[in-house]
């Protein structure tokens, strides 16, 4: 169970509790006496056994079946089959060594995997149980029209903690499912932030749903990081020069000079959108959606070269 | 080529091919790459709680174990629910046609996670499914690639393009929520209530 800060239409804020409403099947194991089985982690090979240092053992990839017709090189018969558990996650060098110190870059690639960036990693802190809370955006989106323009990967429930935050959370559903609309949510004092739950975690748009039952209420934060649409048809890479047809030359020049430039505008479009670049996504969906005003396409294409200027690229 | 899934609407087969849709597809995606002092690459590794132990991708893997401690053949196990009854496997959904005859009411598609969508190529005419839902009709049914213990949901939606979609969801146990139930701290905060006990300081006092 987690926490979040959420504030109503009237700007009353207070700190309420989250569950996580996924239901994964439990499974029990049987074994043929009716008894349970346990699952265990077990270790089966450590990097200095593995296929590599075989390899350089033998001489060859060739010679490791020798090696291996000769003896066991390949088990550790003191520790392979032991439980793992309590385990951590460690950066290892060419020599197979711990690296205490790294350097993380992020390298952003296109669909196509074109790299399009390269930047040192950005840890995002969590944003949604601070001392901002998340502000009542008064976004609504009706449900009718946006379950099919967002896929709704997870949610959590926000449910309370007291007799306050239950008038408070209740007034909120009731409201909500008067207007049979989503709420858009978002972070930061101009709530254009997405939504981060957990350092490094990954980032979400939210669309709070309400609903009522007599006494009863639920508040459905439902979390998206993924339009429902179908992708971009990804270019042929350019054919290559014809070869001694001279006629056919001036066809074959004609269509890889359009389809080239095309591919990164609308790949460096597609990847700025969603939870990435949070700004320009809630704008466009401000645009499209609630205030039902055309977006402006000239403004947002004259913003994407100034920041493209200051990044690095490989 | 995808595997194809048969879909029966108003007495027609629609024979289609799903096309995973992810973000990787929409927007690119992002690798991390760790450099050491020297700005060589370095690789991710695991290593044991002894602190010397490294282990490598593919390096563990799972086992099950009797209550003696000894190996099981998982094969050889019987999968039952929490209650002791027995799970019957489900067939995969591309073995047999998918009769598209239970509607989702909105509600319904928005208390599922969506874990997987999926755009429909269909080799014939589309065209009088299509047109159903775009009405905003969304149609579920049981959905498993391969077969296994419990079948996902499997919903039919048209996008705000009309493109037909197959989105994979999972129910989840949203509720309504009275005053009286209001929330208790969950066993894991007891449990660590306890840690701390053992560790209070009297000495303090």
């Amino acid at each position: 169970m987690g926490s979040i800060n959420l504030a109503n239409s009237n700007n009353r804020d207070a700190i309420v509790n989250t569950e996580t409403v996924r239901t994964p099947l439990r499974v029990r194991w049987l074994d043929e006496k009716g008894r349970q089985a346990s699952n265990f982690r077990i270790l089966r090979c450590t990097i200095d056994r593995d296929c590599d240092e075989l390899i350089k053992q033998a001489g060859a990839l060739e010679k490791v079946s020798e090696l291996l017709l000769k003896g066991d090189p390949e088990i550790d018969f003191e520790s392979y089959g032991r439980f793992l558990s309590d385990t951590s996650r460690v950066y290892i060098d060419a020599d197979k060594k711990i690296v205490h110190k790294v350097q993380e870059w992020e390298i952003v690639r296109n669909p196509d995997g074109t790299e399009k960036e390269r930047r040192p990693r950005k840890v995002l802190p969590p944003n949604t149980a601070t001392e901002t809370p998340l502000k009542w955006s008064g976004k609504l989106m009706k449900k009718s029209e946006v379950f099919n323009k967002f896929v709704f990967a997870t949610k959590l429930q926000i449910v309370h903690v007291n007799g306050l935050t239950f008038d408070f959370l209740f007034a909120m559903a009731k409201d909500l499912e008067e207007k049979q609309s989503l709420m858009l949510m978002g972070a930061g004092p101009k709530s254009n932030l997405p939504l981060v739950f957990q350092r490094g975690g990954t980032s979400y748009r939210g669309f709070l749903e309400g609903r009522t039952q007599g006494e009863k209420y639920c508040l459905i934060l439902h979390l998206s990081n993924m339009e429902l649409k179908a992708p971009e048809p990804i270019a042929a890479p350019p054919a290559p020069p014809a070869p001694l047809a001279a006629p056919a030359a001036p066809v074959a020049e004609k269509p890889p000079e359009p389809a080239a430039p095309a591919l990164p505008v609308k790949a460096e479009k597609a990847a700025e959108k969603p939870a990435d670049v949070p700004a320009k996504k809630l704008k466009k969906v401000k645009a499209e959606v609630v205030e039902e005003t055309p977006a402006e396409p000239e403004k947002s294409e004259e913003k994407k070269p100034a920041p493209k200027k200051g990044r690095k690229k490989s | 080529m995808a595997r194809a899934l048969t879909f029966q609407f108003n007495g027609t087969d629609f024979v289609c091919s799903p096309d995973k849709v992810d973000r990787t597809k929409l927007y690119g995606f992002v690798d991390v790459e760790a450099l050491d002092g020297k700005s060589r690459k370095c690789q991710l590794a695991t290593l044991a709680d002894d602190g010397r132990t490294i282990v490598g991708q593919g390096g563990s893997s799972f086992a099950y174990l009797s209550s003696d401690g000894l190996w099981l053949d998982k094969t050889k196990l019987q999968p039952v629910d929490p209650e002791g009854r027995t799970i019957t496997p489900v067939q995969s959904t591309y073995g047999a046609p998918v009769p598209l005859t239970k509607l989702a009411t909105l509600e319904d598609y928005l208390s599922h996670n969506i874990k997987g969508v999926y755009v429909l190529r269909c080799e014939g005419d589309l065209a009088p499914l299509a047109a159903e839902l775009k009405k905003g009709t969304i149609f579920s049914f049981p959905y498993s690639f391969r077969g296994g213990l419990e079948a996902d949901v499997g919903f039919l939606l048209a996008g705000q393009d009309g493109t037909v979609f197959m989105c994979v969801g999972q129910p989840t146990s949203i509720h309504f929520v009275g005053l009286e139930q209001a929330a208790a701290p969950v066993e894991d905060d007891t449990e660590a209530a306890e840690g701390e006990d053992e560790s209070l300081d009297f000495g303090m006092m």
